[in-house]
């Protein structure tokens, strides 16, 4: 099955994803379309080892987020093949700039794998942007705002 | 511009007889921030830019006080505003955020608003150069065919971006089939120095762009600080968000030597793009300084900042010296604008780094003396390969090339006699990257000459194209009589864009395709660009290597990877004399002596006259007019997005994320390009099927990048590289094999 019909099951079932990567994640390029498409997919969050910098600030810019592991963890030595169930909390109220956010890993069998990722919204701009879904959002907002004023 | 002028730096400075306004550095550094005069040169630009938008709000009086005692050594970081001059886009962006901008002017209504409260609040130009494919090469009228399918292709974006032209205030279009984005910024669009006003009292500032575009850091070699943002982003800017941004670390990368003779700022670049990975400069700003800067002309420095984003760096800028100034001059710049520049970056301490040293957050020390031959590959830029080891490293990498597959019997690489792996079936002078630097490009054409003179012809199977940035290149080649060498050696014009660099590369020729297809060949490309990544040029070649433009004819005469060019002959003169690199590479003295004697001033100011009009075929192209977008949902390039539709007057904040599910697991260095490839739609893939449901012919699919407008399309691309390996089903490559959803 292809990814894009995968997550548009998931997506009718009501089940946000998250994508788990390694290192560098997002390199190469300004690309906003890899931010944009993760978005339209239904990503709520991407968990990786490190990010690229533009890649970062447009995950961020379309409301997605991104999330490192912490203390030389990786997806490898925590165990995790993909296949589990996520929850992420940390998000909905007490975000900071780098702060952590928890993250709880049930594998099919049961197992349960819990850690802290840093939370890689850089700036309080970027946790305004975040908590209005997005910069342009919030740039649409501020606009009517200030002749509504 | 409101501006609370805290620290009273607004003073003035007399350019040739007339008073503008400028917020002063040096008045700043004797109001007791001693710490000024040494900052970094692009630290200068962000404080300048601070003290010219102070308001209170974004900007504050706390904010330039941080900057102007800012310690680079201290290892602190603080968050500033920056507020770009300019914002500078490519089509392949460029649609998408015009579409944005389109959909924005819709949901400013929906929300009560009016259209005009979307607008750029700066200059946003936009040079369309990432569109044109090569399908046709070595033919004499390439050029006009590949421009005809363009535009035929094309019609519905070129059609859309001409009404944004009209629609939106501060927006101008570069037609196609002029050049390349950041080659048009370095000879044309780049002030280097803005006036806002005329006249007395006019406000002089310096240059600062973002671009959608990574490569937007080539204009750094101009002095000129910028780089390259999402589109999301560049549209935030444009209608006047600041960037928020960290005070980056700098790193000070000193040169001293000079280029040995054989060696060319290609290879310099690759050799850096290796330093800098290896050093770590992801997030940080490089700025070169020391003795050797001198030797290096304008040309040189804007190849430099062209591959920061190869080296991870946000910024990799030379200060404005006297280079700059001949270069400004030699482009055709008007002379009060040089006049300005000059006295501008003189009275803020931005004019070279003659005086104290600044201080920089760690020092790089890099001979220039100590570069070699080089080309980079099969997959990342910073994987430098110096010449004479360029066969063994190719022996080398083939194994993982074949994916685990057993190297086919009677196959061995290294025969010759015909394609086999290691061919290289795409040889290209294409990118702004050096197709902006004159000395490379006259290298070219000289070798070519030279190999022309001893009879030497290409392999038939390298598919050989030459794909300027601008008009200008082809007019001193013509000037310096060598277009007609490149042309008999099979590099004749295909296009002013971006070609092979960004995967437009269009198919192999059918022979050559089935046979690499039908053996599963291991084949290569050669182009003179910036990126080199697997999946990126052309479908069918694995293995991709960055290489100066002589070195890209030397591998057409070559036609494989698997043989050393320092070494093996490149073929047979007419009397069976073996031909080697070293008989047809040119002196550095050659080279200096046609550059002086074919590259004038006249030629930049006569092809960049008329840079905005176009050819017949755009000013011929009719175009909605009327300041919202009426949306077509027949159309496949165009169509009104999804992110305003259920847009509230407050925000909903994002809650907790439960119960997910992993749509992918991904190793490490998974690029943009993975996540949603810019080039061609296979038609068996999602993105595929749904154009084919729409009645578009397989043909006529175009690439991602030009469905950027349309997010049907872009949604199904998005992770379905076909090089994308997700560990969630192993064995295959973007795809899924089975969904949990509980």
């Amino acid at each position: 099955m292809s990814i894009y019909d995968a997550a548009m099951r998931y997506k009718a079932a009501g089940v946000p994803l998250v994508i788990l990567a390694g290192t560098e994640y997002g390199s190469g390029s300004s690309r906003d379309w890899a931010a944009k498409g993760t978005m339209l997919l239904g990503v709520r969050a991407v968990i990786a080892a490190s990010f690229e910098r533009i890649h970062r600030s447009n995950l961020v810019f379309m409301g997605v987020l991104p999330l490192e592991f912490t203390d030389g963890e990786s997806a490898e030595s925590l165990h995790l093949t993909g296949r589990e169930t996520f929850d992420i909390t940390g998000v909905s109220d007490g975000l900071v700039p780098r702060g952590n956010a928890s993250v709880r890993a049930v594998a099919p069998d049961g197992t349960v794998t819990e850690f802290t990722a840093k939370v890689r919204i850089d700036t309080p701009d970027e946790i305004t942007y975040y908590r209005h879904g997005g910069i342009l959002p919030y740039v649409l907002r501020e606009l009517v705002r200030d002749v509504s004023r | 511009m409101s501006t609370e002028n805290s620290f009273g730096t607004r003073t003035s400075l007399s350019v040739g007889g007339t008073a503008v306004a400028l917020h002063s550095l040096e008045t700043l550094e004797r109001a007791g921030f001693p710490a000024v005069a040494r900052l970094p040169y692009s630290l200068k630009i962000l404080l300048e830019n601070l003290l010219r938008r102070e308001d209170g709000r974004s900007v504050t009086a706390e904010d330039i006080q941080a900057l102007a005692s800012w310690d680079p050594r201290a290892g602190k970081t603080q968050e500033i505003a920056f507020m770009p001059a300019r914002v500078l886009l490519q089509d392949f962006t460029g649609v998408p955020a015009v579409v944005d901008l389109a959909a924005m002017r819709d949901g400013v209504v929906r929300l009560g608003g009016s259209p005009d409260q979307i607008n750029p609040l700066q200059p946003a130009e936009l040079v369309i150069d990432h569109s044109v494919q090569v399908d046709h090469f070595r033919e004499a009228n390439a050029f006009d065919l590949n421009a005809q399918l363009e535009f035929s292709r094309n019609k519905e974006r070129y059609a859309f971006l001409k009404w944004g032209q009209q629609a939106f205030d501060n927006f101008r279009v570069v037609p196609p089939d002029t050049g390349i984005v950041h080659q048009v910024n370095l000879e044309y669009l780049a002030r280097v120095v803005c006036l806002d006003g005329t006249g007395e009292g006019a406000m002089a500032y310096p240059d600062t762009l973002v671009g959608t575009d990574s490569h937007t850091t080539m204009v750094n070699g101009l002095g000129v600080v910028g780089w390259g943002v999402g589109g999301i982003e560049a549209e935030a800017a444009m209608l006047g968000q600041p960037i928020s941004m960290l005070i980056p670390e700098v790193v000070g990368f000193k040169l001293s030597g000079r280029l040995q003779q054989g060696t060319t700022a290609t290879d310099l670049v690759l050799t850096i793009t290796e330093r800098l990975r290896q050093h770590g400069v992801v997030g940080k700003f490089v700025e070169f300084f020391g003795p050797g800067l001198a030797s290096l002309s304008l040309a040189d420095r804007a190849t430099l900042g062209n591959m920061s984003p190869e080296y991870g760096s946000t910024v990799a800028i030379c200060p404005i010296d006297q280079m700059t100034l001949d270069y400004l001059t030699l482009t055709g710049r008007d002379a009060r604008q040089v006049a300005l520049v000059d006295a501008y970056a003189k009275a803020q301490g931005l004019f070279g780094t003659a005086g104290q040293e600044p201080v920089y957050a760690t020092v790089v020390e890099f001979d220039l003396a100590s570069v070699v031959p080089s080309i980079a590959g099969p997959k990342r830029p910073q994987d430098r390969v110096s010449l004479d080891e360029a066969k063994t490293a190719f022996d080398g990498a083939l194994d993982g090339l074949l994916g685990g597959r057993p190297r086919p019997v009677g196959s061995t690489n290294g025969n010759g006699a015909g394609l086999d792996h290691g061919a290289v079936v795409i040889a290209a002078i294409t990118s702004c990257t050096n197709t902006s630097n004159p000395s490379v490009m006259i290298a070219a054409g000289l070798l070519a000459q030279k190999a022309v003179a001893r009879g030497l012809t290409p392999k038939p199977w390298v598919k050989t194209t030459l794909a300027p940035g601008s008009l200008v290149v082809t007019e001193y080649l013509e000037a310096a009589g060598l277009m007609a060498p490149l042309a008999d050696l099979g590099f004749k014009l295909v296009g002013y864009g971006c070609t092979t660099c960004i995967g437009n590369s269009g198919p192999l020729p059918d022979d050559v395709s089935a046979e690499v297809r039908a053996r599963d060949l291991v084949v290569t490309s050669v182009l003179s660009g910036n990126r080199n990544f697997e999946g990126r040029v052309q479908p069918q070649v694995r293995a991709n290597y960055l290489a100066s433009p002589p070195l890209v004819v030397a591998y057409a005469l070559a036609g494989r990877m698997t043989m050393d060019l320092t070494t093996e002959p490149l073929g047979q003169d007419r009397d069976g004399m073996d031909v080697f690199l070293r008989d047809v590479w040119p002196s550095a003295e050659e080279v200096q002596t046609t550059m002086a004697a074919a590259v004038r001033t006249e030629q930049f100011i006569s092809k960049y006259a008329g840079v905005f009009d176009g050819d017949e075929r755009w000013r011929g192209l009719a175009a909605p007019t009327g300041q919202r977008f009426e949306w077509d949902d027949a159309s496949t390039y165009v169509r009104n997005p999804p992110f305003f539709e259920d847009l509230t007057p407050e925000p909903v904040a994002p809650a907790d994320v439960a119960g997910a599910r992993v749509l992918a697991t991904l190793g490490d260095s998974v690029t943009t390009d993975h996540i949603s490839p810019a080039g061609t739609i296979p038609a068996d893939g999602p993105a595929g099927t749904y154009l084919v449901s729409c009645g578009v012919d397989p043909k006529d699919f175009n690439s991602f990048g030009s469905r950027r407008g349309n997010h049907e399309v872009m949604m199904r691309g998005t992770f379905a590289n076909i090089r994308l390996r997700n560990q969630l089903a192993p064995g295959t490559e973007g795809r899924l094999d089975q969904v949990s959803t509980r």
